[in-house]
């Protein structure tokens, strides 16, 4: 036997009625309203304790200025060293595409022997293009670079061999690409050896990624810092505040209505201490910014310093406030405990 | 409005302070709570606050059993409630007017409210022109004066005033009491802890009498 089912449409029915007939219209009206007041009110609140917790960081300009700056070093250290990364990342990038491979051929061959390898190479699909060092040239170069043309002059014959250069095709400038081009020109029965410029290319793109995880630490634990710095500040200013605080409360105040001027005053500790940790890297880099010109000028290469960007500055002032809070989050809710009224 | 049921409270290191207190307190009344200093005047006011909590029995206000109230609620509780202290409790690093605004602003009204409520509180105990002073600059009949317009200024529906004139020589003290019998002739629910007894008999008010944390009969 089945039990007989209330109808669906007299739960509908209800529902109209409720909705129709009861106060809920009327209700949901007087909320809104009420959520206007309270939002406009809200927000008064909000711009009013952002600056208000400004006004008092200013109102202690020495206090807040040491706060400042140890943040802004904490903050600066990281960030300069994430910036000399990323130019020596730059210029290893710039050698990487220079990547070039010398094949040394043996010494008794001649120049014929070289053009003969430098044209069968210029067929080949892994290679961009082939220059022919002659002994002649070689020797010339040699004799400009070093000083010693005297001397190779007196030994009467030309001990240097013939050199193709060799740089391969952009495609084929990955590990393994190049890895099987160089196996072949150690096969060929003219070479002496292979000499690849990449190696130590590689060797720095492995001394950067040591570098980076280096920095990631350095920076994890300077965070940390700001973090216990902010805290610290917080909690002295808590104390500070103890009679406002419990009157506060006394009237009526939430938690949260207690704990934001002091959510706020970390926001503007990180803030600003962002702020002046750009101001000091890109201070940093303009003091090196000439010496590495000059430096880049004798190397005749073309090297453009780079300096902390907005977009980086924007990323570091993001996650300084946001370790700002998180300070005071940290100490506002333990010591919030303490300060109940008696 | 405001009922006690054989509320206890006891205190680890001190003891019972207040034993089977039962009254209740009509709304729009002006009651006097007096007894020796000890005998549990400020305990009770601060259960009714809730600033702390009874150890037995029940006090119901508005119809809320305050036991049960979590403590999430307490502020909300805070706001139907003008608390007056004996020594002010102003904020001396702020005006006059911000001491007064203070309910106001924790419990978000508008800035326009807030200085309309703030400069009809200040009218109403005659301290509008001094609005911007601070008010360590004040009289301690002033003072006081700021934190009654403080308990007033949100329209709460019970005032609690503890020994309110305690640190006032006793022509100050008629002047407070006279603001709070005014207070109360426009609806104000008062409960006004003192043991100024010369004060108290002069005005005719009702009296709870306490005595070693017992509630005495009405004599």
């Amino acid at each position: 036997m089945r039990k007989p089912r209330p109808p669906l449409r007299s739960a509908r029915q209800t529902i109209a009625s409720l909705l129709g007939k009861s106060p809920a219209g009327s209700y949901l009206q007087r909320w809104r309203q009420k959520q206007a007041e309270l939002w406009g009110g809200y927000l008064d609140q909000h711009g009013h304790t952002l600056f208000a917790s400004l006004g008092r960081l200013w109102r202690t300009p020495f206090a807040t200025a040491m706060t400042v700056m140890v943040i802004a070093i904490a903050l600066a250290l990281p960030a300069t060293f994430h910036v000399m990364l990323k130019n020596v990342q730059q210029l290893s990038g710039a050698l990487e595409t220079s990547a070039q491979i010398s094949l040394f051929l043996k010494p008794q061959l001649d120049d014929d022997a070289g053009l003969q390898v430098a044209e069968r190479l210029r067929g080949h699909a892994a290679v961009e293009s082939v220059t022919l060092v002659t002994k002649e040239s070689a020797l010339r170069e040699f004799g400009t670079y070093s000083g010693f043309a005297e001397v190779l002059d007196a030994l009467g014959s030309n001990p240097l061999p013939a050199v193709v250069q060799i740089r391969p095709r952009e495609g084929a400038s990955g590990r393994e690409a190049v890895g099987a081009l160089l196996g072949e020109l150690r096969a060929q029965p003219e070479t002496d050896f292979v000499q690849v410029d990449m190696q130590w290319v590689e060797r720095l793109q492995t001394i950067l990624a040591i570098a980076r995880h280096g920095v990631a630490m350095i920076g994890l634990l300077l965070g940390l810092a700001v973090l216990l710095v902010v805290g610290n500040t917080i909690r002295l200013e808590l104390e500070s505040r103890r009679e406002e605080i419990v009157v506060a409360e006394l009237v009526g105040a939430t938690p949260m209505f207690i704990r934001r001027p002091f959510l706020y005053s970390g926001f503007w500790y990180g803030f600003l201490g962002s702020i002046v940790a750009w101001l000091f890297v890109n201070l940093m880099l303009l003091f090196v910014y000439f010496p590495v010109r000059r430096l880049a000028e004798l190397y005749a290469r073309q090297f453009d310093l780079r300096f902390l960007g907005l977009g980086d500055a924007l990323i570091l002032m993001g996650f300084a406030s946001l370790l700002g809070v998180a300070g005071a989050w940290l100490v506002l809710v333990p010591q919030l405990r303490r300060l109940r009224p008696e | 409005m405001l009922q006690f049921v054989r509320v206890c409270k006891r205190y680890p290191e001190a003891g019972d302070v207040l034993r089977d207190v039962s009254f209740s307190l009509e709304k729009g009344g002006m009651t006097f709570l007096t007894g020796h200093s000890g005998a549990g005047k400020s305990t009770l006011l601060k259960l009714i606050a809730v600033i702390e909590r009874c150890s037995r029995g029940q006090i119901l206000f508005d119809g809320q059993n305050l036991n049960r109230l979590p403590d999430s609620q307490i502020p909300f509780l805070r706001r139907k409630l003008g608390l007056i202290f004996q020594d002010y409790r102003l904020l001396h690093d702020r005006t006059v007017f911000d001491n007064v605004a203070l309910p106001l602003i924790v419990a978000g009204l508008g800035y326009k409210e807030v200085a309309r409520r703030t400069r009809a509180a200040l009218d109403k105990v005659g301290l509008l022109n001094k609005e911007k002073r601070n008010p360590q600059v004040l009289s301690g009949g002033e003072q006081q004066r700021v934190g009654i317009a403080r308990a007033l200024v949100h329209k709460p529906s019970l005032i609690l005033a503890d020994e309110p004139t305690g640190n006032l020589d006793p022509e100050l003290s008629l002047e407070i009491m006279n603001l709070f019998a005014e207070f109360n002739s426009v609806g104000v629910t008062v409960l006004l802890a003192t043991h100024d007894v010369g004060l108290i008999g002069r005005l005719g008010y009702p009296v709870l009498r306490l005595d070693h944390g017992q509630l005495q009969e009405p004599e």
